[in-house]
């Protein structure tokens, strides 16, 4: 049997009806939404509350070893800067400070969670440009960055002056990082505009950011930090600090289980769409599947139009529902300050959920098509 | 008359019924029938006397009940999956709706049923277009079913029957929604696959038009086969009858009736038909070939004269009652058609005229 004449069949029977199609496709797209929403919202927390660390340029991190999350408020001493650099291996170690405080909208005078950021401006320990190049800004003390990002509770975003808690700053630039459950914003501060506005002694840190020598091994350095290092530090390379993090977040709150069941409704939801599609395309040609029959087309080339076609449903469905996901992603994300990213694997990821399930659809629809009884013919 | 080949389709005591228990209805009771190859059956009968209920079981679309239905000597009954998916590809169906698909264009429909053979794909589109273009669509072969007129989608769906050249044909009323020339131009198709490839074809139709076209005929009665008649050698025999000029005023029906009952006897150069001194048992009419007319018996024979194609003899003895006056034998390959006595009384009885006629005719000739 020729495999192009099912694809063929499957193809033109699809299309052959344009504006059931369209509201086929209208009714797929909403069930592509769905597990988009759910799925944005999740890899949204997960991505914000690892901007922070993403945005370090460090190979190994050094925080205090209770902290289960990279954002989570635990210090140990400053002077675990100067125990790490003295680690062979090591090129240089930055410290980190950061607080939760209270930022005033400066136009309604509301307070709103923020989180302040300290380091010692001259410390090479961001990665992004817009922080390395504002970082130069921050040297006069009661100076700050602004997160662009932070959500509009917290009033006009930009250059000018500001107020948190009842200190008075001025922001000189900004930069692009993340809103979290947490806090509507973030502000990088020098860490003497940081002892200035927190009223706190600067010698409890949140991490170190360890750069190594070139040529360093990591597994080596990383040992002679455990052994150098007292027992309240823990020493983690970056990477196992994201999986930590993203272990917490995902596994370790009800957020996952409750994006988990949001996915899988979209997933039901988007079956039970699929199936009325193919159910009726099915059985509106009933006498023409039983004619092939009759005509000496096996059960298997039957079964391959209708799964082709499932296919090829969740194939041109999938088009115009990740392109109008990726729109919706981008206006949320502009009216909430969540990131939204439709990454290549998340939009696989979707893209598989989709053609699983109008497969799975198909599978169903196929009981109908097989019953198609040539007999009745004549 | 009898064919001498092996039939394609055999079909022995073949009966089928509708429905379990009390709602069980026979529909088809102790048929037999034998289809050959290069042969057109037309089949009619009233509705409901089990016309479409036969086609399906010899599609092999419904499962032998009770009875025996051989394809080329297999039995159908034992046919696995794979065996009843080559016969079917074999067969060239024309059901009474067309049952295209709405979204596939003409020319996709028909090449459809080409995707099941080995054929290249130039070759599937070839043959494809050029039985569009023998049923007249070549200007229509990227139209779909709803842009198509009804007799149009009929043509379609015969195309795609037939566009495989199937070794069976078999037709449901094909010819209902076609005008008459088109309905020809379908028939002459058929026609032209059975006699150039030997396939077999069985045609339901009530179309009297196309009577011609048929090799046998075959009359079906409340689930029954109440008459299966070959038609050419019987059209033949009843024209011959008609010619001879035995019997003025008879109708083409009599005509018909009488040549039915005739055998079809082949004889070699030399064999005897009628042999001088015998008792009359056979009335004879040539069909083909030469025989030569000895009277005068054993003792003084004397060819008196021959007869050819339309003569006819042995007649006498049969009236008459009287041994055979002469003897009658083959000069080269002869056929003949024979009337048994019986059949040859029965007809004679049953109008005074015919005997009258007979009897003027034996007069004259003594
Ligand atoms: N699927 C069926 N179920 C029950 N009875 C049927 C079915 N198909 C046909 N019949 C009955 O069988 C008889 C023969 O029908 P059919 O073979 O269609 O005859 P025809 O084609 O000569 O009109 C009719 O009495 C019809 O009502
Ligand atoms: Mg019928």
């Amino acid at each position: 049997m020729n495999p192009g004449s099912a694809v063929l069949l499957s193809w033109r029977l699809l299309w052959h009806n344009p504006a059931r199609l369209a509201t086929s496709l209208g009714a797929l797209a909403f069930a592509v939404f769905l597990m988009l929403i759910q799925m944005g919202f999740r890899n949204s927390l997960l991505d914000s509350v690892t901007a922070l660390l993403e945005s370090l340029d460090a190979d190994i991190l050094v925080m205090h070893k209770e902290k289960d999350n990279s954002i989570q408020r635990e210090t140990i001493p400053l002077l675990r800067v100067q125990q790490t650099l003295s680690v062979e291996g090591v090129a240089a170690a930055y410290p980190l400070w950061f607080r939760f405080l209270y930022w005033k909208n400066l136009e309604n005078g509301a307070f709103r969670p923020i989180r302040v950021l300290g380091f010692r401006p001259d410390d090479p320990m961001f990665l992004p440009p817009d922080i390395r190049a504002g970082a130069k800004l921050l040297g006069q003390p009661g100076t700050a960055l602004l997160d662009s990002r932070s959500r509009s509770y917290l009033g006009r975003i930009g250059v000018g002056p500001a107020q948190v808690q009842k200190e008075g700053l001025s922001v000189v630039g900004t930069f692009a990082m993340a809103t979290d459950l947490e806090v509507d914003g973030n502000l990088l501060v020098s860490d003497e505009t940081f002892a200035r506005i927190t009223h706190q002694s600067m010698n409890g840190i949140e991490l170190i950011a360890v750069k190594l020598k070139p040529g360093a091994e990591p597994q080596r350095v990383i040992e002679g930090l455990r052994a150098g290092l007292p027992g309240d530090a823990a020493v983690r390379t970056k990477d196992e600090v994201r999986a930590m993090d993203f272990e917490h977040w995902d596994t370790g709150t009800p957020v996952s289980l409750i994006v988990f069941i949001g996915m899988a409704m979209g997933f039901v939801v988007g079956v039970v769409i699929c199936y009325q599609i193919l159910y009726t395309e099915v059985a509106d040609h009933l006498a023409e599947f039983a004619t092939l029959r009759a005509i000496g087309f096996g059960k298997a080339y039957i079964i391959g139009v209708v799964l082709v076609e499932a296919v090829l449903l969740s194939v041109v469905g999938l088009i115009p529902s990740l392109a109008a996901g990726w729109v919706l992603y981008r206006v949320l994300e502009a009216s909430t300050g969540l990131l939204l990213n439709l990454t290549l694997p998340r939009m696989a990821l979707v893209a598989g959920l989709t053609v699983s399930m109008c497969v799975f659809a198909g599978i169903l629809a196929l009981r109908k098509v097989l019953q198609a009884d040539p007999a009745e013919l004549f | 008359m009898r064919e001498s080949q092996e039939p394609f389709i055999r079909i022995r005591d073949l009966s089928f019924a509708y429905g379990q228990g009390e709602a069980r209805k026979e529909v088809l009771s102790q048929n037999n029938m034998e289809l050959y190859p290069g042969e057109l059956v037309i089949m009619s009968g009233p509705s409901g006397s089990g016309k479409t209920t036969l086609l399906s079981l010899i599609g092999a679309l419904r499962s032998v009940q009770e009875g025996s239905l051989k394809v080329g000597g297999d039995e159908l009954k034992d046919f696995d999956t794979r065996a009843l998916l080559y016969y079917r590809r074999k067969i060239g169906f024309i059901f009474q709706h067309h049952n295209l698909f709405p979204a596939l264009t003409a020319f996709e429909s028909v090449r459809m049923a080409l995707d099941s053979s080995d054929l290249p794909a130039t070759e599937r589109n070839s043959r494809t277009r050029e039985i569009l273009e023998r049923l007249g669509l070549s200007h229509r072969l990227n139209n779909k079913p709803d842009s198509l007129s009804g007799g149009q989608r009929q043509r379609v769906a015969i195309g795609r029957a037939l566009v495989h050249r199937p070794s069976l044909i078999l037709a449901d009323e094909p010819t209902a929604a076609l005008d008459k020339e088109t309905g020809r131009n379908v028939v002459d198709l058929m026609k032209e696959l059975v006699r150039s490839k030997g396939s077999t074809a069985l045609m339901v139709t009530h179309d009297s038009r196309l009577l011609d076209a048929a090799d046998r005929i075959v009359h079906m009665m409340d689930g029954r086969i109440v008459s299966n008649v070959l038609v050419a050698p019987v059209v033949d025999a009843a024209t011959l009858l008609r010619d001879s000029g035995l019997f003025p005023g008879s109708t083409p029906s009599e005509f018909l009736e009488v040549a039915q009952k005739m055998a079809r006897l082949r004889y070699q150069a030399g064999e005897t038909i009628i042999t001088f001194g015998e008792e009359g048992d056979r009335f004879y009419v040539l069909r083909e070939g030469e025989v030569e007319v000895e009277t005068g018996g054993p003792t003084a024979p004397k060819v008196v004269g021959t007869i050819q194609r339309g003569g006819f003899f042995g007649e006498r003895a049969l009236i008459s009652r009287e041994p055979r006056a002469a003897t009658i034998r083959a000069r080269g390959p002869v056929e003949v058609y024979a009337l048994d006595k019986d059949d040859f009384d029965a007809a004679i009885a049953r109008t005074k005229t015919f005997q009258d006629q007979m009897l003027s005719v034996i007069f004259s000739r003594s």
